[in-house]
C-alpha cells in the first residue's frame, strides 16, 4: 500500500482511477437525484424529505473528511510522509465545504419540518463546532510559514480535535437532555427513500475522492514546479 | 399537463421555497469546488509543461 | 522534583512581575461581568439564570488572554531551548508551566467569581457551584490552552488564532461547568461537575505530552 505513497506511483495510480471516479460520481448523483425526486412525499415531512438526500450525504462526507485528515495526520507524525501532509491539507477545505453545506441544508430542512432554522440539538451543535475545527485547522496551516512545521503542528491539532470530537458530542448531548431539546425525527427509513439516499451518499463520496486525488496531484505538480524553479535559479 | 408541470406541482409550493435553495446552494458549492479544483490542476500542469519544455 | 518547582515558581513570579498575568485576567473578567448586564438588561431573574454561562465564558476568555505568552517569551530569549535541554523532561516542564499559568489566572479568577456572582443576583447555591466548577474546570483551560500555545509559539502575531483553535476544544468544559451551575440552581444533582473533573483530569494528564511535542517541533527548525 505504501508503494502508492510514492508521488510518482500516486500520479500514475490516480491518473488511471480518476476517469472512473468522475464517471461513478455522475452516475450515482444522476441516479440518486432521479430516484429522490421520483419518491413520494413523506406523510410527515411532505416533499421536504428531498432535502435529506443532499443533507445527509454532506454530513457524512464532513465527518469522513475529518477522519481522512486524522488518519493522514497519524501517518504524517509517525512516518513523516509528505503525501500524508498533502492529503490532510487537501481534505480540509473540502471537509469545511461539506460541513457548511450540511449546516445550510439542515437549516433549510429544519424550518419547514420543525419550525425553526436552527435548534441547539446535539447533532447540529456538534456539527457547527466541527466547522470551527476545520477553520482553525486551515488557519493554522496558513499561519505557519515553514511547511514542514506547519504540517506537523496541523497534524497534532487535527488529532487533538479528533480525540475531542466524541467528548464534544457527549457534552452537547448531556447538555441537551438537561434542557430537553428537540429531537430529530428518527426511525427506520423506507426503502423508497433509502435508495436515493445511498446513491447520493455514494455520489458525494466519489466526488470527494475525485476532488482529493486532483488536489493531491496538483500539490505534487506544484512541488515539482517549485523544485525546478529553485534548481533553475 | 406536461411532465414538467406535474413535477413542479408536487415539488413546488410552500416547501419549494426551502427545497430549491438547498439544492441550489449544494450545486453551487460542489460545482464551484469542482471547477476551482480542476482549474488549479490545469494551471499547474500548464506551468510545469512550460518549465519542462526548453 | 526541585527543577519542577523551580520552573513553576519562576513562571509564577514572572507572571506576577509582568503584571500582565493575574491583574489583566481579573480585570477582563470583571469588565465582561459588567458589560453583559449592560447589554442584556437589568432583569435580575434573567441575569441569575444566565450567570453560570456568562461567567463561565468570561472566565475562559480571561484565562486565554495570557496563553500566547506561555512559551513565546522563553522562545524569544532562548530560555526555551535551555528548558528543553535540561534534565527535567520537557513534559514535566510543560506541566510546570500549565500549573503556573493556572495559579496566575485560573485560580485568581475562581477567587473573584463569588464577588461577580453578586452582580448577577446569583443565589448562594449557584455561587457555591460556580466557585467549585471554576476551581475544577479552569485547570483544563490552562492545559488545553498550553497545547494551543505550543503549536503556535513560533508565530509572532498569534493574535486571535490561539483562542480560535482552542475554544472549540474547551466547549465540554463550558458546557459541564455552566451546566453544573444550572443544575445547582434547579436543586438537581446533575452530573456536570463529575464530567468536568474527568475532563480536567484527562486534560492535565495528556496536555503536557502534546504540548511538549508542539514545543519540540517548533524548536527543531
Amino acid at each position: 500500500m505504501f508503494g502508492y505513497a510514492n508521488p510518482t506511483k500516486f500520479m500514475a495510480l490516480s491518473g488511471a482511477l480518476l476517469p472512473w471516479c468522475w464517471g461513478l460520481t455522475l452516475l450515482c448523483l444522476a441516479g440518486g437525484l432521479y430516484l429522490g425526486f421520483a419518491a413520494p412525499p413523506d406523510y410527515q415531512q411532505g416533499t421536504t424529505v428531498t432535502i435529506m438526500f443532499i443533507h445527509v450525504p454532506a454530513a457524512i462526507m464532513a465527518e469522513l473528511a475529518y477522519a481522512v485528515i486524522a488518519v493522514a495526520s497519524i501517518f504524517s507524525l509517525v512516518q513523516r510522509h509528505i503525501l500524508a501532509d498533502v492529503a490532510a491539507r487537501a481534505a480540509a477545505p473540502l471537509g469545511a465545504l461539506f460541513t457548511a453545506l450540511g449546516l445550510i441544508t439542515g437549516s433549510l430542512w429544519g424550518r419547514p419540518t420543525w419550525g425553526a432554522y436552527w435548534v441547539w440539538d446535539a447533532r447540529l451543535t456538534s456539527f457547527l463546532l466541527l466547522l470551527f475545527l476545520y477553520l482553525g485547522y486551515m488557519a493554522l496551516w496558513s499561519a505557519i510559514e515553514d511547511e514542514t512545521k506547519a504540517a506537523r503542528a496541523a497534524a497534532i491539532l487535527a488529532l487533538v480535535g479528533a480525540v475531542n470530537i466524541p467528548i464534544i458530542k457527549f457534552s452537547v448531548d448531556w447538555w441537551n437532555t438537561l434542557h430537553q431539546g428537540e429531537s430529530i425525527i428518527s426511525g427506520k427509513l423506507d426503502p423508497v427513500y433509502l435508495w436515493p439516499l445511498l446513491l447520493m451518499a455514494a455520489g458525494y463520496g466519489f466526488l470527494f475522492a475525485g476532488l482529493m486525488m486532483t488536489r493531491i496531484r496538483t500539490a505534487i505538480v506544484e512541488r515539482r514546479i517549485r523544485s525546478l524553479m529553485q534548481a533553475g535559479a | 399537463m406536461s411532465a414538467l408541470a406535474a413535477f413542479f406541482a408536487v415539488h413546488g409550493g410552500g416547501y419549494g421555497a426551502f427545497i430549491w435553495p438547498a439544492y441550489a446552494v449544494s450545486a453551487l458549492g460542489l460545482g464551484g469546488a469542482t471547477a476551482w479544483t480542476l482549474l488549479c490542476w490545469r494551471k499547474a500542469k500548464a506551468r510545469l509543461a512550460a518549465l519542462e519544455k526548453p | 522534583m526541585n527543577a519542577f518547582f523551580a520552573l513553576l515558581t519562576r513562571d509564577v513570579r514572572l507572571a506576577a512581575r509582568e503584571g500582565g498575568g493575574a491583574a489583566l485576567a481579573l480585570g477582563f473578567f470583571a469588565l465582561m461581568a459588567t458589560l453583559v448586564p449592560l447589554g442584556v438588561g437589568a432583569d435580575l431573574h434573567l441575569l441569575a439564570r444566565v450567570a453560570g454561562g456568562i461567567l463561565w465564558v468570561a472566565a475562559v476568555l480571561a484565562a486565554l488572554l495570557s496563553l500566547d505568552r506561555l512559551f513565546q517569551g522563553d522562545y524569544e530569549d532562548g530560555s526555551l531551548d535551555l528548558i528543553a535541554l535540561s534534565p527535567l523532561p520537557l513534559e514535566a516542564s510543560a506541566l510546570a508551566k500549565i500549573v503556573a499559568h493556572w495559579l496566575s489566572t485560573g485560580l485568581p479568577l475562581t477567587l473573584l467569581s463569588p464577588l461577580l456572582a453578586l452582580l448577577f443576583n446569583l443565589p448562594p447555591q449557584g455561587t457555591a457551584m460556580l466557585f467549585v466548577s471554576l476551581l475544577v474546570g479552569t485547570p483544563a483551560v490552562s492545559a488545553v490552552g498550553a497545547v494551543g500555545a505550543a503549536l503556535t509559539l513560533s508565530l509572532r502575531r498569534g493574535g486571535l488564532l490561539l483562542p480560535f483553535i482552542i475554544l472549540p476544544l474547551l466547549v465540554p468544559a463550558v458546557i459541564f461547568g455552566a451546566g453544573a451551575v444550572s443544575a445547582a440552581l434547579d436543586g438537581l444533582a446533575g452530573g456536570g461537575l463529575g464530567f468536568l473533573a474527568a475532563f480536567s483530569g484527562a486534560s492535565l494528564l495528556l496536555a503536557p505530552f502534546v504540548a511538549a511535542a508542539g514545543v519540540r517541533l517548533n524548536l527543531a527548525g
